[in-house]
């Protein structure tokens, strides 16, 4: 510990004489994460960073210009993040500006005291080592409602805040941020010149010449009225039947992260006017589900709900329900929600390995961001070799016993866990299984054999003679 | 947690039986059967599985007591559809009612089988049918007064037998022992006055028992006077007992649901919590026919047959029929108890109206046959001659009129079934927590305003919030928003309800001291003026104010009406009332609204008015919540220091 410890000191040391120079007063220089020595391999020479707050989650794009400034082959080019920012980060993606996809993997050596460190290996074909590169996230926990209580007639106001610069370990010769607001009303924004609010988008920079781990508060202060859908908990049940069908089931606890709604919560001003007197809140949800779902059934524990309705569009259902009530900032409900799927839609059988793959989406049939979530697959009894592949990180996994009619060693279930989750990961993720055939028939034979014993024992019972001598009856 | 802060012991105060047979029959499915299956589907499907069990009892019933498959056949028929029946039977009705006419009518026949057989089998299986029916429903009194008034009867008109004494006396111990042993009814199945009368006809029978046995030893000459004596002392003795135990207390005097079936009128005098039930009100001839239909008129028929040809079962049957629609008379909820005798008086009549005619068409084909052989021996000129003789005895009087009643009793059996079915899905099979209307377009509106709001407290109040409202609400309340409420649908304590009907119909000032001595987070009031939903709690008002002047002698009725002693709720109605605190929660904004196109704002669609007290502000609470339709308002009480 003690010799990484003055190694580190040894680096900042250096660090700071090196670029002692700095153009921006307030940029603070840390250096506790990296190691140094692939702060000059690369330079960026522009980078744009675009903040979408308009959306329900927020989004960011940043787009890297990079060269590297060393010979030989183009090393791992390092992508940073703050702790708090780190925190923030529920989804990440890097690709090439042409669209091709670049692969990003995590660097747990390096992530430690919170920051976040990506590594990425570009394609060894680039001949000029000059790479333009895209790395998108979408941010969770990210806005903080402000004023934090509000009443049902006042507009909402939201705070982001994050870092004008890309928190990069390597120089930056000009970058530029970009910010998009729902609205035109921002309360307030960090000044950093040059900084331009025009309309909804405040723009900061060109900034010239920035340093690596460069780091200047920004703070947003803006209106959005609209409502925050929030999948508190999403539990999603698969169970699988070779008969073919598949039933889903899932439960929803969906909130509004909105500002608290206190005092009068009137239905006269609500039913008059929802958006004067129903900003932030929400009624509806929207469920895209597979193109051959069927059999819908919308409850909870209280019973059916009975508003909802759907329509089939090219690829996919899309199911709208309506809650019981109108969601405010921190209300809250719950609800089920099922349907079946033919089984041949989702499930193919590889001829190589034999193997069954059930392909599903991963996350929520509600374009929202979700905080815990639980898969559930409940496959047939007798099923072996069960392996997932999902292409991202997921939290946890594991196994678990499921009994339900006729079950005799019981159902295998694999219990897929994750917190937070933004529709960025609603992709399909693949089961792959084993199922002898028999396996399938062990219920249907277990009740024929069944029914044969008992037929057989009352056969041979009715036949069997144990009294010791004739009754007089039937001699009669 | 209900009836806060009091709190309720809820093994003494309710009938376990159905609990119990849920439990049971969960149990069953899920440990026994492995058959994966929710509580909550087991309690939905008991009516059904039940009124399908009472079915097969009703054919046994029918058959013991006629002797007539065929009857037995029809009343399972008729029972299975019964509206009388059916109303409380139809899936998701998990009420006591559901499970009790099926151990009632057990009860009554195993009851029959032991005193037709005289065999103490029957007559202990009797005791555990009763057991199950004492623990199932309070109509259990009903029974344990039937059986000693049949057991009477038949020691008057001289048809006592032994098997009589044997199947009283088993079922008498062993029911009143078994009973007791149900936490609700307790020692009340000795105490009470209601279960006295059982008491007696088991004393009367075991002297009648001995005067039988003396009298065979005795002969007339001593008999009678030995029977002088005996009848001198048992009389005194009686009179004794009674007086004891009046005056010590040890026989409870009646209670109050038990009197006003014996005096329609005395619960609307003494307890209003009894008279405001709208099934404990006098039942209305038009419902007779809507409940029971053709059966209102079959079976007087079937009792016809009874006297025709009496039995002791037959007996049995006649007071059963003649007790059970005078208490029809009087509570309209006890309609539930004369549909099976209905049903099995009707269809004895349908059965014995049906043999009575068919015999008689059989007969003339008979005759018929036995002509037209006569007729083949006979030469084929007098076949000519006769043939014409023939037919008109075929178009003869009798056989036309058998014919014609035999269509008209099948016609009526036929309407009986069209009109069931019409009325179950009518009135029956509508569940009440959701409301259904016509829109102008024929378009099916739901209003879902109950769960709307039970829902929104369950999510989004705190977990250990209580809730006021009046007590029709409590067990939703309590079940769908999962929150303690103040009184429910379990009225134990009178004085608890009272104090919230006080709390509704004071001032506000008064009112708010009443929920902050009680804790009261939330109030819940039902209001239907915005799309016209009759049952709500300003319809209920009056009631409120009856039941709670019985805890405050400073409420009372005719503050609340106006000089003309009417209820009215627009500006012509009595102040007091237009300053309550329910009127204040309902029409709380209501003046803003335009409920219809033509009439000024603030109509109310239920009254028909104009609403009287208007632009007020509410101090001691605040809206909370508000159903789509209003019909749900939900406030939440401030606390002292944030109030305006």
């Amino acid at each position: 510990m003690c010799v990484k410890q003055l190694v580190l000191i040894f680096f900042v040391v250096l660090t700071l004489q090196v670029f002692s120079d700095s153009s921006i007063e307030d940029v603070q220089v840390r250096q506790d994460l990296l190691d140094v020595k692939h702060q000059t391999s690369y330079v960026n020479e522009k980078v744009t960073k675009q903040i979408d707050l308009s959306t329900l989650v927020p989004t960011q794009r940043i787009e890297i210009k990079t060269a590297f400034k060393k010979k030989g082959e183009p090393s791992s080019y390092f992508v940073t993040f703050q702790k708090d920012m780190s925190e923030k980060i529920a989804f990440i993606k890097a690709s090439m500006i042409d669209g091709s996809a670049l692969e990003m993997v995590k660097d747990d050596k390096q992530s430690i005291n919170g920051y976040s460190v990506y590594s990425i290996n570009f394609p060894k074909e680039e001949s000029t080592k000059k790479f333009h590169f895209i790395v998108e996230l979408d941010l969770i926990n990210s806005q903080m409602p402000s004023p934090k209580t509000v009443t049902q007639k006042e507009d909402l106001f939201l705070v982001y805040t994050d870092n004008i610069f890309f928190y990069t370990p390597y120089l930056t010769k000009t970058q530029k941020t970009e910010i998009t607001f729902p609205t035109n009303i921002v309360k307030s924004h960090t000044k950093l010149t040059p900084t331009e609010l025009k309309g909804n988008k405040l723009v900061y920079g060109s900034y010239k010449q920035i340093n690596g781990f460069s780091q200047a508060d920004l703070k947003v202060h803006f209106q959005n009225n609209q409502p925050l859908t929030r999948i508190r908990s999403l539990t999603k049940t698969l169970t699988v039947s070779h008969f073919g069908n598949l039933f889903v089931d899932e439960y929803y606890v969906v909130s509004n992260e909105q500002a608290k709604l206190v005092g009068e919560f009137s239905r006269l001003d609500y039913s008059r006017n929802k958006h004067l007197s129903g900003r932030g809140s929400f009624q509806d949800v929207t469920l895209h589900l597979h193109e051959q779902a069927y059999g819908f059934e919308y409850f909870d524990i209280i019973g059916n709900i009975s508003t909802s309705q759907y329509r089939q569009n090219d690829g996919q259902t899309d199911v709208n329900l309506k809650t019981r009530f109108p969601i405010f900032g921190e209300w809250k409900t719950d609800f089920h929600f099922t349907y079946n799927i033919p089984l041949k839609e989702v499930l193919s059988k590889s001829k190589k390995t034999g193997l069954y793959r059930l392909t599903f989406p991963f996350g929520s049939s509600i374009d929202a961001p979700i905080e815990d979530f639980e898969m559930k697959i409940i496959l047939p009894e007798g099923t072996s070799k069960i392996k997932a592949e999902i292409p991202f990180g997921i939290d946890s996994q594991s196994f678990q016993v499921y009994n339900e009619f006729l079950d005799t060693t019981g159902r295998p279930v694999m219990d897929l866990n994750k917190k937070f989750l933004v529709p960025s990961h609603n992709q399909n993720i693949e089961i792959f299984y084993d199922l002898a055939f028999i396996d399938m028939w062990r219920k249907p034979l277990l009740l024929v054999s069944i029914f044969f014993v008992v037929f057989c024992l009352i056969i041979l019972i009715s036949r069997i003679n144990l009294s010791l001598y004739k009754s007089k009856k039937k001699q009669d | 947690m209900s009836w806060y802060p009091l709190g309720r012991v809820v093994g003494g105060t309710v009938f376990p039986g159905i609990m119990l047979t849920a439990g049971t029959l969960y149990f069953f499915l899920k440990k026994i059967v492995r058959i994966t299956v929710h509580i909550k589907h087991v309690c939905v499907f008991m009516g059904p599985f039940f009124a399908s069990n009472a079915s097969l009892i009703t054919y046994l019933f029918t058959k013991e007591v006629s002797k007539d498959y065929g009857a037995g056949l029809i009343s399972a028929v008729m029972i299975a559809i019964v509206p009388g029946y059916i109303s409380r039977s139809v899936a998701g009705s998990f009420d006591n009612e559901c499970i009790a006419i099926f151990a009632l009518i057990l009860t009554y026949y195993l009851w029959l089988k032991a005193v037709n057989t005289g065999s103490m089998f029957y007559a202990a299986s009797c005791a555990l049918a009763y057991l199950y029916m004492v623990s199932s429903w309070g109509g259990y009194v009903f029974i344990m007064n039937l059986i000693p008034l049949h057991a009477f009867v038949l020691i008057i008109v001289g048809r006592y037998s032994k098997r009589l004494y044997v199947a009283y006396t088993t079922l008498y111990i062993l029911g009143t022992l078994l009973s007791m042993q149900v936490p609700f009814v307790g020692f009340q199945a000795v105490q009470s006055s209601e279960h006295l009368a059982g008491m007696g006809i088991f004393g009367l029978i075991q002297l009648v028992a001995a005067v039988k046995y003396v009298h065979s030893i005795l002969g007339e000459k001593y008999f009678k006077l030995f029977l002088k004596i005996l009848g001198f002392i048992a009389v005194s003795i009686l009179v004794l007992f009674v007086v004891i135990g009046f005056a010590t207390g040890y026989i409870a005097p009646w209670t109050g649901r038990f009197l006003s079936l014996l005096d329609p009128t005395y619960a609307k005098k003494y307890i209003p919590i009894i008279a405001s039930v709208s099934e404990h009100q006098p039942t209305a001839w038009s419902s007779y026919f809507f409940d029971l239909q053709s059966l209102v008129f079959l079976y007087p028929v079937g009792l016809y047959y009874c006297f025709k040809n009496p039995s002791d079962s037959k007996i049995f049957l006649i007071l059963y029929a003649v007790t059970s629609t005078y208490f029809t008379g009087v509570m309209v909820r006890l309609m539930l108890v004369l549909a099976p005798i209905c049903v099995i008086l009707g269809s004895m009549a349908l059965s014995n109206l049906f043999k009575l005619f068919a015999y008689k068409i059989r007969e003339f084909d008979e005759e018929n046959k036995n002509k037209k052989k006569s007729q083949n021996k006979n030469t084929k000129k007098q076949n000519k001659k006769k043939k014409k003789t023939e037919q008109n005895k075929i178009f003869n009087l009798g056989y036309i009129s058998a014919t014609l009643m035999i269509a008209v009793l099948t016609a009526m059996f036929i309407s009986y079934i069209f009109h069931s079915i019409w009325v179950t899905s009518e009135a029956y099979s509508s569940p009440s927590i959701v409301l259904a209307a016509k829109g102008y377009d024929g378009n099916r509106i739901i209003f879902d305003d109950f769960r709307e709001a039970y829902y929104w407290l369950r999510q989004n109040t705190a977990p250990d919030a209580k809730i006021m409202s009046w007590w029709d609400y409590g067990y939703q309340i309590t079940a769908m928003a999962n929150r303690t409420v103040l009184v429910d649908n379990n009225t134990w304590n009178n004085t608890h309800i009272g104090t919230v009907g006080k709390a509704m119909v004071k001032t506000e000032n008064i009112s708010a001291q009443v929920m902050e001595q009680h804790d009261v987070d939330y109030v819940l009031v039902l209001f239907g003026g915005l799309i016209g939903y009759s049952s709500d709690d300003i319809n209920k008002y009056l009631w409120l104010v009856r039941i709670g002047g019985t805890v405050d002698p400073s409420i009372k009725e005719e503050d609340y009406l106006n000089s003309r002693k009417e209820f009215r709720v627009d500006s012509q109605g009595a102040p007091t009332f237009l300053n309550s605190m329910m009127y204040k929660l309902c029409f709380y904004r209501f003046w803003e609204v335009k409920t219809e196109g033509n009439k000024p704002s603030g109509y109310d669609r239920v009254r028909n008015t104009v609403m009287g007290n208007q632009n007020y502000e509410l101090e001691a609470v605040e809206e909370a919540f508000t159903s789509e339709h209003w019909i749900v308002r939900i406030y939440k009480v401030l606390k002292k220091e944030n109030r305006k």
